[in-house]
């Protein structure tokens, strides 16, 4: 489990440190598979999201935050992990840098909102309550940072 | 896997001989300067310095593809580095002018040409170990006051770039494991499978890093 020391540091266990890279691995596969450019917008659509959703749903909600902060960093660093494989800083000044950056929060906030305890709600209840959260964290948050920052690098007014 | 490190080549420019944290301390003062910048004709200086030195790292390759411009098809990842980001900025560029008018949409469009050109150039001439170096250097102090381990996020990016193809390679194998049995693509028949496997191996590896002593 995570623990943290007298520091309030957080300090991961193997298991945590391992699912935390494995999810950036997941986001990164699902941000390569099929790119889908729409028409006319100029933010590619891929499933990359559902790997944002996915890592808030399955990971507590700050290692989902860690593991896209890793995403991050490798798509920084260069390595052509963001859609039609780019990568790089270039993107961070480009059109879609605040959609990437909002991934971190979007994670954490998809996974602060999901309903993870079995025992106390239906089954029912909580497809709905993580549908919810998945929908709220995963495109809201990730929407409400990347708009204004698309706005910002182009000028445009929203 | 195909896509991912785009296949560096082995020549030497003068961009290749600078240290990696250099290039990307210049990269970063070069990239807020010029968001600051408003001024058309800075911007255009701007473009035309950063097309220079993208031409000059890439020369070999420019070369050769002009004197077999035929091979311009099998250099996938020059196209896909170029065209897509080209095309993403030319129809901003539109929309820009159609909101805006055209001298801000023009200086939008060289700001973003010479900052992707000027990335594009140094990520080619830098290779993903020597930016790791960076982070993990950049990590350092962070680490001295117990912030961070540069160490254990060392491990994770190491575990993530082995795992990369062999996630991409997994999600091939369901796939194609659905379409033997005649269902094409169907979101939850893949999407289930996958993350099973996946949580499955995180487990497997967990044991195994465990097993070999474990993390500090």
């Amino acid at each position: 489990m995570t623990t943290t020391d007298r520091s309030g540091r957080l300090s991961l266990s193997t298991q945590e440190l391992v699912r935390v890279a494995l999810f950036t691995a997941l986001v990164v596969v699902f941000a390569i598979i099929p790119p889908l450019p729409m028409p006319l917008v100029p933010v590619p659509l891929t499933l990359q999201t559902l790997g944002v959703m996915l890592a808030g749903l399955l990971l507590s909600p700050r290692l989902a935050a860690l593991s896209l902060l890793l995403y991050v960093v490798l798509a920084l660093v260069g390595l052509p992990v963001l859609p039609g494989a780019r990568g790089g800083l270039a993107v961070f000044a480009g059109p879609t840098g605040g959609f990437i950056l909002g991934f971190i929060p979007g994670a954490f906030v998809v996974s602060w909102l999901a309903a993870r305890d079995l025992s106390q709600t239906t089954s029912a209840a909580m497809i709905a309550r993580n549908f919810g959260a998945a929908v709220f964290g995963g495109a809201l948050v990730v929407y409400a940072i990347g708009v204004p920052w698309l706005a910002m690098v182009t000028g445009m007014s929203i | 896997m195909n896509a991912s490190p785009i296949a560096k080549q082995p020549s030497e420019s003068w961009l290749h001989r600078c240290s990696a944290a250099h290039k990307l301390l210049g990269l970063f003062v070069l990239g807020t300067g010029l968001v600051l910048v408003q001024n058309l004709a800075v911007m255009a200086i701007a473009a035309i310095l950063s097309a220079a030195v993208w031409v000059s790292v890439q020369w070999p390759m420019i070369r050769s593809v002009c004197r077999q411009p035929w091979r311009f098809n099998s250099l996938t990842s020059v196209r896909q580095a170029l065209l897509w980001p080209f095309l993403t900025l030319l129809v901003l560029s539109l929309y820009i002018a159609y909101f805006s008018g055209w001298t801000q949409a023009l200086v939008v469009l060289l700001r973003l040409i010479a900052l992707l050109l000027l990335a594009l150039a140094v990520m080619a001439a830098t290779p993903v170990t020597e930016m790791m170096a960076v982070v993990e250097r950049v990590l350092q102090p962070l680490d001295r006051r117990g912030w961070v381990k540069a160490d254990k996020v060392a491990l994770m990016f190491g575990i993530c770039l082995r795992l990369m193809p062999v996630l991409l390679e997994q999600w091939q194998d369901i796939r194609q494991a659905q379409y033997a049995r005649g269902r094409h693509s169907h979101p939850i028949a893949l999407l289930v499978p996958m993350l099973v496997r996946t949580l499955q191996r995180t487990n497997e590896l967990a044991d195994a890093i465990d097993a070999r002593g474990g993390l500090r």
